[in-house]
């Protein structure tokens, strides 16, 4: 029925699916930021950095889909 | 664009050109001498690894006359 | 708009991009499938473990990867630059030792304001020591060379490997699936090269090699293997920089809090069953964390490196040049993270049960 290997159907929606909640999650972080930012422009420097910071947590989450997607189509 | 922007601008270009030139020039010219002299990866490979020592130690040394060039208190880290 | 373009310079640099562009495309990928693929050259074989450094053994019972080459090499630049920098130490410092000072008081600077002055002093040299390395290894990964000049594994192993994983796990009479496995071709048969311009057009599978038998004279086909590979790209790289942090963390958490105290969160008999599994639950984030350090550096590099290839093969000359820009940004926010990721946990493990409050 399906022509070829299943497994690239597997790789698609594992990182698909996968970039979905960080997507959204270093939105909502990168909103607030320039919210408080914009309340209190002289924090400035602790805010950005902060943010940074959050949003490679969140980015890590991502980055764990990515391995199981290449992982399957690679390995 | 005025001058002096655009002459940084040139100056980082040719940093890079210079970096690129001299891994790519270094592994060639190992290469080559390989084919040559036919002693295995050896000669490719300290190529390569003289090619990178004198590719970072030459963009160090133009960068950090470029930064100081700048006479800008920059911040230089790039940490985040 | 039409000042824009009305400018001379402007308009020629406009026009020398656009035709770069264009041939690039042509020769790329996709100009391949209409015969015009004269820049292209084949899909690198990415995989994730590492590969040996040559082919053959040099020391008896271990394998030099070349992961392990580019680590050595990482080390060896950062010797130079901390010997060019405390060469001639001086009290009004210049050159090398100016910009390294920014460096580190910045950090320095950062650590106080989440540590405390006492305790950064103490954890400071393994979070920048992390910090550098990991920033210096994800730098070089993407210098020319790294990934590109390699030696060439000859297609008779590699049918050979293929026959032999046939027979290991199909039923008997399985044939390897010589059809799946594309060679690469390189000029001369010297065993070790790069992939040349136009060589897309060279692939061949295994399947015809075994048929015709060989690929000509002056002409080798087989697999290229690079001889450098950016160092955090192999998972035993960031393991073991997580392990040492973490034990680190934990060391610091025992020096601070004795035996008992720092044993003491995480089998929590004081604050009954609820604080029991508490503990437990601390014990296995511990765990956690070993892994998320390991995966969060090694996804975000070989990520970028299967990223850099890819693009590379799509688009030859120019399609690199916004993902190398990438590459440096991440490769800087991932040394930044995990160092100060490092000092965030060694800042819990060291403060005591119920938190303190000064900073």
């Amino acid at each position: 029925m399906i022509e070829g290997d299943i497994s690239s159907i597997g790789a698609g929606l594992a990182i698909g699916l996968g970039a979905l909640g960080p997507g959204l999650g270093i939105g909502i972080l990168a909103a607030k930021a320039m919210e408080s930012l914009g309340r209190n422009p002289e924090a400035a420097g602790p805010i950005q950095q902060n943010m940074i910071l959050a949003i490679a947590f969140a980015e890590a989450i991502a980055i764990y889909a990515l391995v199981v997607a290449v992982i399957i189509k690679f390995v | 664009m005025d001058a002096s922007k655009m002459a940084t601008v040139l100056r980082l270009v040719g940093i890079g050109w210079y970096v690129g030139l001299c891994i790519g020039g270094g592994s060639y010219g190992g290469l080559m001498l390989d084919r040559q002299f036919d002693t295995g990866p050896l000669l490719t490979f300290l190529g390569l690894a003289v090619g990178i020592v004198i590719a970072i130690a030459g963009m160090l040394k133009m960068l950090m006359a470029v930064l100081s060039g700048n006479s800008e208190p920059e911040n230089t880290d790039g940490a985040h | 708009m039409s000042g824009l373009l009305g400018n001379p310079k402007i308009l020629a640099i406009l026009i020398i991009a656009g035709l770069v562009f264009l041939i690039s495309l042509a020769g790329g990928a996709l100009g391949n499938a209409f015969g015009l693929g004269f820049l292209s050259s084949p899909l690198a074989a990415i995989q994730i473990p590492a590969e040996p450094f040559l082919p053959g053994e040099l020391f008896p019972g271990f394998t030099v990867m070349n992961t392990m080459v580019t680590a050595w090499l990482s080390i060896l630049v950062l010797a130079i630059i901390s010997y060019t920098a405390t060469r001639n130490i001086s009290e009004v410092p210049r050159g090398m030792q100016n910009l390294i000072e920014v460096f580190i008081e910045f950090f320095l600077n950062l650590a106080a304001s989440i540590a405390g002055p006492e305790r950064a002093k103490r954890f400071f040299p393994l979070i920048m020591t992390v910090f550098l390395y990991v920033m210096i290894s994800n730098w070089m990964g993407i210098l020319p060379g790294y990934g590109t000049i390699g030696w060439i594994e000859p297609a008779e192993e590699l049918i050979h490997h293929a026959e032999e994983a046939a027979a290991h796990d199909g039923s008997e009479g399985a044939h390897p699936d010589l059809e799946g496995i594309e060679l690469q071709v390189f000029e001369g048969d010297a065993g070790f090269g790069y992939l040349a311009f136009g060589s897309l057009k060279d692939q061949i599978t295994a399947e015809e090699y075994e048929h015709d038998g060989g690929v000509g004279e002056g002409k080798s086909a087989g697999l290229l293997i690079p001889f450098l590979r950016s160092a955090n790209t192999d998972i035993n790289t960031t393991l073991a920089i997580a392990l040492v942090a973490m034990f680190m963390v934990h060391f610091w958490g025992f020096s601070a809090l004795g035996f008992m105290g720092h044993m003491g969160k995480f089998i929590n008999f004081k604050e009954g069953p609820i604080g029991f599994f508490v503990g437990i639950l601390e014990a296995i984030s511990e765990v956690a964390r070993i892994i998320s350090f390991t995966f969060r550096l090694f996804g975000n590099i070989f990520a970028g490196e299967v990223l850099l290839v890819a693009m590379g093969f799509l688009l030859p000359l120019i399609g690199i040049i916004p993902f190398l820009g990438l590459e440096l940004f991440v490769g800087v926010i991932q040394g930044f993270i995990f160092a100060m990721l490092i000092l965030v946990f060694a800042v819990m493990a060291t403060t005591k049960h119920g938190g303190e409050e000064h900073h």
